[in-house]
């Protein structure tokens, strides 16, 4: 709001602003527009008016100088309206007396211009030629109320005559001014007089305020001027160095622009109220509005469903109250319908409790029909029990409200009856059964003691058998230990046999093997004898060859001699004997190296010959140990035959032994199927004696256990009678328990 | 071709009409509030006359300054601006002490802006000045006591009241504006167009004022009816549920 009122107002205030400027710029050019228009009407009156001089001038009648034909042809032509607007009057002057000889206005006739104070007159202009026109200032003369403006012409033709114009100077400004009351016009000469002016009297006055004047100004230009209160535009005249000016108040000139902004200032006012006022309504309505609906939403979320949501508004706001509206009315429904399915709870409730109430009426009914059971229950439990612990007499009363219960009670005595009944039979029949159990009793203890006796017997035959059959058993067990050792010297004796045959195949082959020996070492012996013969041979080789070396060594003594002379032969010569020398030298060399040779070989020789003289000695040696070697294995041989011939003779002992030993083997066998034999017949008589007295054992445990089921039968039976006696019955059941009862009594 | 006396004639007519709208409005609100509301009426009544004048062309005044002051116009804003004020303040049901104070701070604003209107620069200013903060005062007195009583009526009260306060405040505002760009302040704006703006300004302040203060109540009355027969409505529903 405030936004939209500032765009407003600068609005307002740029437009004010414009269209004051482009009414300055339209007021300033009007004005100067105004000036130089009336500049002009001024310019072209006062040259029609200086024209109008001339021609009148040059007028038939005006140059005759006849005084009543230029009377009448000047009031003619004033009279005529030829004359330019506010021309008074025109006087004819004689210029050398200075008196208006004619005039248009006779009153001036005869007149004196001089006297009257006429600028004109008391400064008369020269005049250049006959078309030569004077514009004099403006002045005033007694004889006429207004200022003038004399315009003088000579008369051509006539000496001393010129016609004056007069003009009625008031008059003019009034028409100058007149056309716009706005603005007025003054026109203001160049010695700062006015020469027109609005206000009548100021003319001739000397201008007021500023120093503006036909000096500042071209002939034709203008100016414009803003003099604070009031705007001025000036322009200078072409015919006179006069500056005519129009005055414009401001106040009235800018009138049009204070309207505007006036207008424009109401404007934005009354845009400012209604925006305040559109402002107070709407939006305080809004705010109101939107402010009711946010209590009314409140008071729902504080829980008053009952809040006046109705409205009659068709705009946003009544939307919203009707959204609200809905809203409420269809939470409104929910809280019913939750009241609703609240009372449906509260109902089922109540069913239920209902239900609960039955069900514990139910419950004390059961409870009471439970005690009535319990009580009769207890009542038939002290029956029972009384029949437990032997009263059978007793019976139970069956009246009960409860059928089951009534048809148990009546069970409980039939069966009572039943068994009292019963038990006065097993009364009677324990009695006989305890009577007859205890004859059996003696009888079995007879048979048990016979078979005693046989069992005794029995066993002493199997004690002895028992002991023959171990002492025979112990018999062949020895019976094959030695069997077994027999055997075993039977098969060390077959290991000697083995063993010493062994040893003379052994023996043999060494003999054997040392006959070999020897025919080696024959053969080694005759080799080592042929190699000692053939180093004795080299050695005599090698002593040949040393002679031979010594052959060389005495030619190479006799060569190098024979290079010596050569040499001393060669000194002699002169110079053809040098090639000789050097021959000699050759030869020398030569010798001396074959001498180094020869050496060599000589000792080479040498060592070998010691080398072999070693080797026959060790062959030598070799030899005789050989022979040693050979008489060795012949030794040898002789123990070895000597071994072979001992060990067959242990070779036979030994098969002696082994046989001897087989036939022993052979022996133990027999003893020992002996005893086996033995052996079984006896084990068969001790098993047969152990059958027996498991027999008699059998018989004599199952009298026993005659015995004892015959004791057990009766102390049975007279527990059972103890039992039975427990149980009170009434002797009239019927005639059985009268027969027991005499039963039981003779036990 | 438009001057002062179409303007007159024209906040003339606006101000019968508008009274004559207000008259009949006063008839549709509860009979309580047609007291207030007839004041209201009366308003728009005063001003017409005072136009009525203007516009035969009395009570025209010619200041030292040369502006025009209208005396029918200042009469007028003496006598309905205090009602306008003790309306607003009615409404909230504020003491008569109060209503006086209110009533007479409003009419010493309007004397100041009137004495200050006739006077020359710079006195004119001094009690422009004086006015505005007698005129500040009132709004003050308006936005504290009377507010304070206006939360304890209720919301549709306290609502007129606010709408009003805003109502006449914002719009009084444009007063001081108008003195001080008419012909009695700096004078950018002539007499015409500132009696068009004030022309304006009086007949949608004091009719304005009048229509709202009579459409609320209206409707508040309506609202009442309304609730009502909805809450007789609805007072069936639960009652039913159970």
């Amino acid at each position: 709001m405030l936004v939209a009122v500032v765009v407003m107002v600068g609005f307002g205030a740029v437009i004010s602003t414009q269209a004051s400027a482009t009414l300055q710029d339209d007021v300033e050019s009007d004005l100067e527009t105004l000036s130089e228009t009336r500049t002009n009407e001024l310019d072209a009156w006062l040259g029609s008016v200086q024209r109008e001089a001339v021609l009148t001038s040059q007028l038939e009648p005006v140059r005759s100088g006849d005084g009543d034909a230029v009377d009448r042809a000047l009031t003619d032509q004033l009279e005529s309206g030829a004359v330019p607007p506010n021309v008074v009057a025109i006087h004819y002057l004689d210029t050398s007396s200075m008196v208006f000889t004619e005039s248009t206005n006779d009153e001036f006739e005869g007149i004196s211009p001089a006297e009257m104070g006429a600028p004109f007159a008391t400064d008369p202009p020269e005049f250049d030629g006959p078309n030569d026109v004077y514009v004099s200032e403006p002045f005033t003369v007694p004889a006429v109320d207004h200022p003038i403006i004399a315009v003088v012409t000579p008369v051509p033709g006539v000496e001393d005559r010129a016609l004056v114009y007069m003009t009625d100077l008031a008059k003019r400004s009034e028409a100058l001014s007149g056309a716009n009351q706005d603005t007025s016009t003054v026109v203001v000469n160049s010695a700062g007089n006015y020469v027109a002016h609005p206000n009548e009297s100021k003319i001739l006055t000397d201008h007021e305020g500023h120093s503006m004047n036909a000096t500042m100004l071209a002939s034709g230009q203008t100016t414009f001027m803003d003099g604070g209160e009031t705007l001025m535009a000036s322009t200078a005249m072409e015919t006179k160095d006069w500056v005519v000016m129009i005055h414009s108040p401001k106040e009235t000139a800018y009138a049009l622009g204070a309207q505007i902004n006036s207008d424009l200032v109401g404007l934005v006012l009354l845009a400012i109220i209604n925006l305040g006022l559109v402002g107070v309504t709407i939006g305080s309505n809004t705010i109101i509005s939107l402010r009711r609906v946010s209590e009314r939403a409140e008071t729902m979320a504080d829980g008053d469903l009952e809040v006046d949501l109705a409205t009659t508004r068709e705009d946003e706001i009544g939307a919203l109250y009707r959204s609200f509206q809905d809203m409420r009315d269809s939470i409104r429904e929910k809280i019913v319908e939750a009241e609703t399915a609240r009372s449906d709870a509260e109902e089922a409730r109540t069913e239920a409790e209902d239900a609960r109430m039955r069900a514990e009426q139910e419950a004390a009914e059961m409870e009471s029909m439970t005690s009535h059971l319990e009580s009769k229950a207890a009542e038939f439990g002290d029956v029972l029990s009384d029949a437990a612990a032997g009263d059978l007499t007793r019976r139970v009363d069956p009246d009960s409200n409860n059928e089951s219960m009534q048809s148990v009670g009546q069970s409980i005595n039939q069966t009572l009856d039943s068994l009292e009944q019963t038990i006065a039979r097993m009364k009677a029949f324990a009695g006989d059964v305890s009577a007859a159990s205890d004859q059996v009793g003696t009888n079995a203890d007879r048979v048990d003691k016979a078979s005693e006796q046989v069992t005794n017997s029995i066993a002493e035959i199997f004690d002895g058998t028992t002991e023959q059959s171990q002492r025979l058993e112990s018999a062949s067990g020895e019976m094959e230990n030695l069997s077994a050792t027999a055997e075993q010297v039977a098969s060390a004796a077959q290991q000697v046999a083995t063993t010493s045959q062994e040893a003379a195949e052994v023996g043999e082959e060494g003999r054997e093997a040392a006959q070999r020996a020897i025919t080696e070492m024959s053969a080694i012996e005759a080799e080592t004898g042929e190699t000692v013969q053939a180093i004795t041979d080299l050695d005599d080789e090698l002593d040949e060859i040393g002679q031979i070396v010594s052959v060389i060594t005495q030619i190479v003594e006799q060569t190098n001699m024979l290079a010596l002379n050569a040499s001393i032969e060669a000194a002699h010569a002169d110079a053809s004997g040098d090639g000789f020398a050097v021959v000699a030298d050759e030869i020398k060399g030569l010798a001396e190296e074959t001498k180094e040779a020869a050496g060599d070989i000589e000792n080479r020789i040498d060592g070998i010959q010691s080398q072999a003289s070693e080797t026959v000695e060790t062959m030598e040696s070799t030899s005789e140990r050989v022979t040693d070697g050979v008489s060795t294995v012949e030794e040898a041989i002789d123990a070895l035959e000597r071994i072979v011939e001992h060990t067959e003779e242990v070779d036979t002992g030994i098969q002696e032994i082994d046989d001897a030993t087989e036939e022993q083997a052979r022996t133990a066998q027999e003893v020992m199927e002996t005893i086996d034999e033995l052996t079984t017949i006896s084990q068969q008589t001790a098993t047969e004696a152990d059958t027996v007295a498991g027999a008699a054992d059998d018989q004599s445990q199952s009298i026993e256990q005659v015995a004892t089921s015959a004791r057990e039968l009766h102390e049975r039976a007279d527990d059972l009678e103890q039992a039975l006696s427990r149980f009170d019955t009434r002797v009239d059941v019927d005639g059985t328990g009268t027969a027991a009862a005499a039963a039981t009594d003779d036990d | 071709m438009f001057g002062l006396t179409t303007w007159f004639t024209i906040g003339t007519v606006g101000m019968v009409v508008g009274t004559v709208l207000i008259a009949y409005g006063v008839t549709l609100v509860p009979a309580e509030r047609r007291r207030q509301l007839g004041l209201a009426a009366i308003v728009p009544a005063i001003a017409a006359a005072a136009y009525g004048l203007m516009a035969l062309g009395f009570g025209g005044f010619t200041t030292a300054d040369g502006g025009t002051v209208f005396i029918p116009r200042y009469v007028d804003w003496l006598l309905t601006t205090p009602i306008h004020v003790a309306i607003i303040a009615l409404i909230v049901g504020a003491s008569t002490g109060l209503i006086a104070r209110l009533a007479t701070l409003q009419a010493v604003t309007i004397v100041l802006g009137f004495v200050g209107a006739t006077l020359a620069s710079p006195l004119n200013w001094v009690l422009y000045a004086l006015g505005s903060a007698v005129f500040a005062w009132v709004v003050y007195l308006l936005f504290t006591e009377c507010e304070a009583l206006a939360a304890e009526e209720s919301d549709n009260v306290a609502a007129l009241f606010r709408k009003l306060r805003s109502f006449v405040v914002v719009l009084w505002l444009v007063y001081p504006m108008i003195w001080v760009l008419a012909p009695a302040g700096v004078g950018v704006m002539d007499v015409e167009t500132a009696a068009l703006v004030v022309t304006y300004i009086d007949v949608v302040a004091k009719v304005g004022f009048g229509l709202i203060a009579i459409n609320d109540f209206a409707s508040m009355a309506a609202a009442t009816d309304t609730t009502a027969s909805v809450d007789a409505d609805l007072g069936d529903g639960p009652q039913a549920a159970d």
